[in-house]
């Protein structure tokens, strides 16, 4: 038993180490290729492309409630994180494009990363051991977060590799010595889809977290070799956009992706979100504070108007009658 | 916060005969106005009485089509109070009608209603002047989901100060870049802005240049009911025609001058007489209705008075029952003491009938839309 013992021990050190260093031969390219990104930017262009929507010619200011609106131009500048809702007809979907489009003008040190949740339906996931079907969607989100960000026009090709590496090397971390007992090395490729298909969701996000934060940092020190995220750099240069656009999708996928999200940003203070179309707003739970932030279609000015009607009742009474 | 203002002056006004206006549809002026594709101006002017809130009316009630305007309006009245002649309270039933209409201005609200909201919550909270002029003119340029009608009457009427300002600031919403249009109404008044009535798009209308057949067609057909032979009748017309100046109040005034005597008995001649003798200036035509009202000494001439009084000089616009009440109570009472049995006692047995017989000429009753009760309303501007 001893001798067994200590060869499972030996075996799992020559995996562990044989894995790691197969994984710094990952390149960003391959790792991409493995985790089959859902492209979003070919939907992002397909939709601008299109001069009609729903059959409507498409209007410039059709928007104007969310770009001119001051929460969404506070939002562009410091906050968390908003929450964009409408009615059908007001094509949020072809809003969420727009607002892509918008903040990818924004000279930052990573671009937006964004993804539209109607691009998965009819997609088939990857083999993932644990996971169920809502997470498989999230699985989906994160992948193509990850290709996006570690194939940002922005990056160099060290940073993009950085990327790659600190999210395998988390996840080779998760594992126990007998997980590595049952696994075999082979190509890199081979090896990333072993990893990919032994993680669980929360190790995965905690993957995604520490890929995030490297593509921060190096991203900052890239345009500044000595600049530390304590120097009092535009915020707004420094910041990461999340955009999803989740157009219904299950309850849990979504609520398990605000969770998330709101710790990605209590890790990293620069990560910012937004999300449009979400089904039940009141089900998001959302935090009445300023860094969570809700714009509802036209919703301020039904209140302003019923209020100055209300105002306009109590000017018609007399001081008697309005005391 | 009181944004939205009951402007009611808009319901007391009286609407169009059917015989009339007719030929502002035709006129170029307002076609030239109502069919241009960019912002422009349609100024009637008008003598007093010469019937221009009338044609405002006209104007406004023609703006719903099948493709509807937004359409935002205002009606000074000196003899509505203080709050009905303030360009503050003009500036802000404009914005509240547009922003009703379109959802598209609302952004430029925004920020100054958030600032107020903390301090707005009794309702009647100061909206800034220079915020007010601002997020209009931004309103005004701004592509709506259709056009933008600003309608504006009796500016004379208006407060004195900034008067001006207010005139120019219209004129400003009427050259912007868009599709505004504004349709001002004024008795002949010295604040326009320079070069304002030469500038192709104003379209100016002189009101009383252009209501003389209107006039014509009212007179004949009111005189219709008075009984008189056709010479006399032509001869009626071509007086009351030729002497009413484009003064339409004055007209009115005669038919029910004329109206009265007629029902009382006089004949052709007497009533050409009194036709004759009636003042055709109109100032000097209501001081002469306000002396025989002060000069009999009948129980009606007494009722009268005091009922001009307490529409007057209330602090607010009374409502029928209120006046019946009031009018229960007798000036003259020493010791008077509340109680059903006075009121009973005291009050009218036909608060309507005795209105019209002791008051008729200055006030009218009237019910207006979206009121629960029955509101006084002066006929007649003094």
């Amino acid at each position: 038993m001893s001798f067994g013992g200590k060869a499972d021990i030996a075996v799992a050190h020559t995996n562990r180490d044989a894995f790691q260093s197969l994984i710094d031969a990952v390149k960003p390219e391959d790792f991409c290729g493995v985790v089959e990104p859902v492209d979003q930017k070919q939907y992002l262009d397909r939709i601008l492309g299109t001069p009609t929507w729903g059959g409507i010619p498409r209007n410039d200011d059709q928007f104007f409630w969310i770009f001119e609106n001051m929460d969404y131009k506070e939002w562009k500048r410091d906050l968390r994180t908003l929450v964009l809702s409408a009615p059908p007809e007001r094509c949020l979907e072809l809003a969420a494009c727009y607002i892509v489009h918008d903040l990818q003008s924004i000279n930052t040190i990573t671009s937006p990363l964004y993804f539209f949740y109607r691009t998965t339906k009819s997609r088939h996931r990857l083999t993932c051991r644990s996971l169920g079907v809502h997470e498989k969607l999230i699985v989906d989100l994160l992948y193509t977060l990850l290709c996006q960000l570690i194939g940002d026009p922005n990056s160099s090709k060290s940073r993009s590799q950085s990327i790659v590496t600190a999210f395998l090397s988390q996840l080779l971390a998760c594992r126990t010595e007998s997980e590595f007992a049952e696994m075999v090395t082979g190509t890199p490729v081979q090896d990333v889809k072993q990893l990919l298909d032994y993680a669980t969701l929360t190790e995965l996000w905690d993957a995604f977290e520490k890929a995030v934060e490297v593509a921060l940092n190096v991203g900052l020190s890239d345009i500044a070799p000595h600049t530390t995220l304590e120097t009092p750099l535009n915020e707004a240069i420094l910041s990461l956009t999340f955009i999803f656009d989740l157009d219904n999708p299950p309850i849990e996928t979504w609520k398990s992706l605000l969770e998330h999200m709101r710790t990605l940003q209590r890790h990293l203070p620069t990560v910012k979100l937004l999300i449009t179309n979400p089904p039940i707003v009141s089900d998001l739970g959302l935090r009445q504070t300023q860094s969570e932030v809700h714009i509802e279609y036209d919703k301020e000015r039904k209140g302003f108007v019923s209020y100055c009607n209300l105002g306009s009742l109590i000017f018609k009474l007399t001081p008697m009658q309005r005391a | 916060m009181s944004l939205h203002f009951d402007n009611s002056r808009y319901q007391n006004i009286v609407t169009h005969h059917d015989l009339t206006l007719g030929w502002l549809l035709e006129s170029k002026e307002y076609d030239a106005w109502m069919s241009s594709k960019s912002s422009s101006m349609l100024f009637i002017e008008g003598k007093a009485g010469s019937g221009k809130s009338t044609l405002v009316r006209f104007v406004r009630d023609r703006l719903h089509g099948p493709k509807p305007n937004i359409v935002a309006d205002f009606f000074y009245s000196i003899r509505d109070g203080e709050l009905h002649r303030s360009h503050e309270v003009m500036l802000r039933s404009l914005l509240y009608d547009i922003l009703e209409a379109d959802e598209s201005c609302f952004i430029h609200v925004q920020e100054t209603y958030r600032d107020l909201l903390p301090s707005g919550s009794n309702g009647v909270t100061k909206w800034p002047y220079k915020s007010l002029k601002k997020i209009l003119q931004q309103c005004c340029t701004r592509q709506l989901r259709s056009g933008l009608v600003l309608i504006v009457d009796a500016l004379d009427e208006s407060d004195d100060s900034d008067r001006e300002d207010i005139t120019t600031l219209l004129w400003n919403f009427a050259a912007t870049k868009g599709n505004v249009k504004v349709c001002l109404a004024s008795r002949p008044i010295n604040d326009l802005p320079k070069g304002f009535d030469t500038d192709p798009r104003c379209h100016h209308l002189l009101l009383q240049e252009r209501n003389k057949q209107d006039i014509e067609k009212y007179t004949h057909h009111f005189l219709g009911d008075l009984n008189l032979n056709c010479k006399t009748k032509a001869e009626a017309q071509e007086y009351i025609v030729d002497h009413a100046d484009g003064v339409f109040m004055w007209v009115h005034l005669i038919e029910m001058d004329l109206k009265m005597h007629s029902k009382n008995g006089c004949n052709q001649k007497e009533l050409m007489r009194t036709l004759k003798d009636l003042p055709t200036d109109l100032k000097k035509y209501y001081e002469l209705m306000l002396l025989e009202l002060n000069s009999k000494n009948d129980l009606y001439t007494k009722y009268g008075i005091r009922i001009l009084q307490f529409c007057l000089f209330s602090h607010r616009p009374i409502n029928l029952s209120e006046l019946h009440q009031a009018l229960a109570i007798s000036p003259d009472e020493q010791d008077f003491c509340p109680s059903p049995d006075y009121l009973e006692q005291n009050m009218s047995s036909n608060i309507r009938a005795l209105v019209a017989k002791s008051a008729g000429h200055f006030v009218e009753i009237k019910a207006i839309p979206g009121y629960d009760r029955t509101w006084f309303h002066f006929v007649l501007l003094c």
